[in-house]
């Protein structure tokens, strides 16, 4: 798959699919730099005729913005380290322990995905409410926990699986415990897939909407997706406030993945189990 | 690794139960009360509070079958999902091949391309409302400047029911590439080698190394995103709430209208557990093979 | 194995027990965020209030309008609910079928009560009031006089001016309009409520008849809007993508004659300084018909569960003094409900002039639990015949029969 022939095809392929899905993000950052007289222009403009940057220190100043992103970071971080400590374990299990129920284990927790938010809301909150939690992050904590849990089991068993298990067995014949060949053999290897399953959790609670609505009750609490809600009325939608803040929600996530993009192409491919 | 059928409590097994133990219990806290009233519902009659009243038996499934657009509605569903999971795998795979390539500004790409996911996707298809718009969207402003004669997108049937599904397949794009990947990253490289020794073309790597050993994560994947489109609510429920004369209505804005509009819980659970049987069959199914490999 | 199992379960009933505590006492509200009121107004609100009442805790929980009647229907359902909620007064049907709406009259003072313009009290039940009017609008028809020179008088005369004006080529529509499945039907309402007619029937004792809108007025206006859809061609193209929001946006870019909106409309067109010249008018009547509008109005209702029925009165006091009011009125862009500031001078304009004029032959939305699914009957067969799937007759017929069979089930 590294000829150097494949080049000519994989630059403007590459290219041609970046432009077709940025696409909107253009959208979004044009729209977030014009004056709202020019976002209501007809024909639109690609390129602002003015360019006006006023929208980000409007919306920084007029929202508490800085306390959206910490409390969606909160809730990102938070479901992240409980998800990857309750799904490592059960992931393993699943891959490489021998036990009655296992079919059965897994499709009790994939049964949780096909409920959507929409339908268990409503019992949701009363579990919410009774343990206390009501306007409180750790509830989106918890229950973006447990809709991200059982994606992160199957994939991550997806991952351990492909593996070949007999590096973990030599080692355990070594003497090595099994908590030490998870984590000092078998999660190295797996980087890529426990990476994949990071970004998704974080993503995943960073974007949830639907608990964060339902939950949260205080301004001061609301994670940034619930504050972008600020900006769509009942009557309109202040665009250029919406697409400035939404472009400056993405950031955190983009330099999440810039840090552990890294981590992605090692593993495997990084030569772990050559020999 | 001593294992004798039948026997349920060897110390493997029983290791693989703690170690499950803490996911299991954390799920069942909260989500067993939710899924088990909902499959309640569905066979109570239920009053505005969302209390069961009284035994209703299928009474509710009955109150849907009636609804003459439910079949359609069931149908839309289905295709809505297929088409758009196949899309998403499509591109996604092509994505995580050309990814895969070692090339300049592969990490750039790499990080652009994940961009689409990480904007919500209630905000992402306010994104695309705005660039849908035939006024001041920029979609059908540089298809006309390109000579080609957009139609008002979101006005009719057909348009209206892919241009939803377009946002539904590009906000699933980037987690499907992703996945990929790591998927490739982690086939052995001597495994390609090997082939090229024997002379292999790239089609015949792709077809025997590559699909083979990403057929698990392939799986998988396809498997989450059936369920997840199939439960996508908020694209349709905000581009066109099931509009133009209901040809984007599909199961999931169904559930909506009825829990929150109409405070119909019954009717609203009986569709929950419709879509819960035809997600289950579909995965059981669909899993088969899977677990066929993974138990052996 | 087991025990550590029936720990668990332990610690977790402790848990659920230890969370059915008693609360401090403090008075909740679902406080919407209305467009224009910024999230000062209710903090602001909220630090006065419980300045001037010690002792008592204010809880806003300010929710987008989109979203409000989900989640107060999840607060509701969830055993939750607050002690006041602003609701649009068109839910109260609903909410008194869930058995949770507490008579608000009896909690309120008399200086209040008297203080509300009569004319607003849409939710009053069988004589007693339910929700206390939080804001209320007309509709109204904003116009180019620019391009247009003198108002249309009737619907007739619009058609013929708006079919001179409208020019696709240049992007310029003769009018606005809303075709999108959206939470309300206001579209269809104007030229139905135009044309004499209304969605019901009335019966003798002034309860719901039959569905209306396969009369004759209910079909002539349907007709009408096709006819600006599909013959002249007097619309912008694709009216049944169009939400509220864009319809606004296409007269706020100047592409468009004439638009029928709310009261915010006026202060999005001041914000973004069109440059050109715009005027409001009511909403013009069919011929020989009486000129009618739709009146939109939002409650405060309070419920039957709150244990702060007096704090959450004294509340209502605080929020429905001159001083707050005033603000509010003046942020939402709302003719004021109550008559003490009926005369402020920032009402003076031609706005809201309108709307306040409009009020007395305006029509208010059917109250009734089942009212959104009749609105989404009635929308889809509107739909279907934009895009032709219909003839008018035909799909006014099977709305009503359809809306007919739906109330005699109930």
């Amino acid at each position: 798959m590294r000829s150097r022939g494949t080049y000519y095809l994989v630059y403007p392929l590459v290219i041609f699919l970046l432009l077709v899905l940025l696409f909107p993000f253009f959208v979004m950052i044009s729209t977030s730099l014009k004056p709202v007289k020019e976002v209501y222009a007809n024909p639109p403009h690609w390129i602002p005729q003015t360019i006006h940057l006023t929208n980000f220190s409007d919306i920084w100043g007029k929202y508490p913005l800085g306390s959206y992103f910490k409390n969606s970071f909160i809730v990102a971080v938070g479901t992240t380290i409980i998800n990857m400590l309750l799904c490592i374990p059960a992931a393993y299990a699943i891959a490489r322990l021998r036990f009655v129920g296992k079919n059965f284990m897994m499709y009790l927790f994939l049964i949780v995905q096909m409920f959507s938010p929409l339908i268990v809301v409503i019992s949701l909150f009363k579990v919410i409410s009774r343990l206390g939690l009501l306007d409180n992050l750790l509830a989106l904590i918890l229950t973006n926990g447990v809709f991200t849990l059982a994606f992160a089991i199957w994939l991550l068993s997806g991952y351990f699986r492909g593996i070949p298990k007999e590096i973990e067995e030599a080692a355990l014949i070594d003497g090595c415990s099994r908590f030490q060949t998870i984590t000092r053999i078998l999660l190295p290897i797996a980087m890529p897939g426990v990476v994949t399953t990071v970004i998704y959790t974080f993503i995943s609670a960073w974007n949830e909407f639907m608990f964060a609505l339902t939950f949260i009750t205080s301004m001061e609490k609301r994670p940034l997706t619930l504050g972008l809600y600020n900006f769509i009325g009942r009557w309109a939608v202040q665009w250029q406030y919406l697409m400035a803040a939404a472009f400056l929600a993405l950031i955190p996530v983009v330099i999440l993945f810039m840090l552990i993009e890294r981590e992605l192409v090692q593993g495997l491919a990084g030569g772990a189990v050559k020999g | 690794m001593m294992y004798k059928k039948g026997k349920i409590w060897t110390t493997e097994s029983r290791l693989a139960y703690l170690l499950l133990l803490p996911a299991a219990v954390f799920l069942i806290v909260f989500m067993f009360y939710p899924i088990v009233f909902v499959i309640l519902m569905s066979f109570f009659k239920v009053n505005k509070l969302g209390n069961l009243v009284g035994f209703f038996g299928t009474g509710n499934f009955e109150s849907l079958l009636k609804l003459p657009e439910f079949g359609s509605v069931i149908v839309r569903s289905c295709l809505w999902t297929a088409l758009a999971v196949a899309a998403k795998t499509a591109i996604g795979l092509v994505i995580a091949l050309l990814l895969n390539v070692e090339f300049k500004g592969r990490k750039l790409a790499r990080t652009l391309i994940i961009i689409p996911w990480a904007s919500s996707i209630p905000i992402s298809a306010m994104l695309w409302q705005w660039t849908y718009n035939n006024d001041f969207g920029l979609l059908n402003y540089t298809l006309r400047f390109l000579g080609f004669n957009p139609p008002v997108w979101l006005a009719f049937p057909r348009s209206a029911f892919f241009a939803n599904m377009w946002v539904d397949i590009w906000c699933g794009i980037p987690f499907m590439a992703l996945v990929f990947l790591a998927g490739l990253q982690a086939i052995p490289q001597e495994l390609y080698e090997a082939a090229e020794v024997d002379g292999a073309t790239s089609l015949f790597k792709f077809r025997f190394v590559t699909l083979p050993l990403l057929g698990g994560v392939l799986t998988v994947a396809t498997l989450l995103s059936i369920l997840w489109t199939f439960n996508d609510f908020n694209v349709i429920y905000i581009l066109t709430k099931g509009g133009p004369a209901n040809s984007t209505d599909i199961l999931i804005t169904y559930i909506y209208k009825y829990a929150f509009q109409y405070i119909k819980f019954g009717p609203s659970a009986a569709m929950a557990v419709i879509t819960f049987v035809i997600l289950m069959v579909v995965s059981i199914f669909y899993a088969r093979n899977y677990f066929r490999e993974g138990v052996q | 194995m087991k025990k550590s199992i029936w720990g668990i379960m332990l610690i977790v009933t402790l848990v659920i027990g230890l969370a059915f505590a008693a609360h401090a006492a403090k008075v909740r509200v679902m406080w919407a965020e209305y467009d224009g009121l910024t999230p000062e107004y209710a903090t602001n609100l909220q630090a006065a209030f419980e300045k001037a009442n010690p002792g008592t805790e204010l809880e806003i929980i300010s929710t987008p309008w989109n979203e409000f009647h989900d989640r107060l229907v999840t607060f509701i359902a969830g055993g939750n609910a607050p002690d006041l909620s602003v609701i649009g007064t068109r839910w109260i049907l609903e909410l008194m079928e869930m058995g949770v709406l507490e008579p608000i009259e009896q909690h309120l003072s008399k200086s209040l009560l008297d203080n509300i313009d009569p004319a607003l009290f849409e939710g009053k039940i069988k004589g007693v009031v339910y929700g206390l009017p939080v804001a209320a609008g007309t509709r109204l028809m904003y116009w180019r006089s620019d391009v247009l020179g003198k108002v249309p008088e009737t619907m007739q005369e619009m058609l013929t001016m708006l079919q001179k004006v409208t020019n696709p080529e240049k992007k310029f529509y003769g009018i606005a309009m809303t075709g999108q499945k959206y939470v309300e039907l206001t579209e269809y309402a104007y030229f139905l409520f135009a044309n004499g007619g209304y969605f019901f029937d009335f019966n003798k004792d002034g309860s719901y008849g039959k569905c209306a809108v396969n009369n004759e007025a209910g079909i002539g206006a349907l007709s009408f809007m096709n006819d600006m859809v599909n013959k002249y061609k007097v619309t912008q193209p694709g009216v049944t993508a169009y939400k509220r929001d864009e319809v606004q946006n296409l007269f706020i870019s100047g592409n468009a004659a004439i638009m029928m909106t709310g009261g915010f409309g006026a202060s999005l067109l001041n914000q973004t300084k069109v440059p050109f010249k715009w005027d409001v008018a009511p909403i013009p009547p069919f011929e020989g018909k009486p000129q009618s509008s739709l009146i939109v109005t939002d409650a405060m209702v309070m419920f039957k569960d709150s244990k702060v029925k007096a704090e959450a009165a004294k509340f209502l006091d605080f929020f429905y003094s001159d001083e707050w009011r005033l603000q509010f009125d003046k942020l939402v862009g709302f003719p004021p409900v109550t008559k003490s500031l009926a005369s402020n001078e920032f009402f003076q304009t031609p706005v809201y002039k309108v709307m306040v004029q409009q009020i007395a032959g305006a029509k208010p939305w059917p109250l009734m639990a089942e009212w959104p699914e009749c609105n989404d009957l009635i929308w889809d067969n509107i739909e279907a015949t934009f895009l032709g799937q219909k003839e008018v007759k035909q799909a006014m017929d099977d709305a009503a029969a359809a809306i007919d069979a739906l109330r005699a089930t109930k």
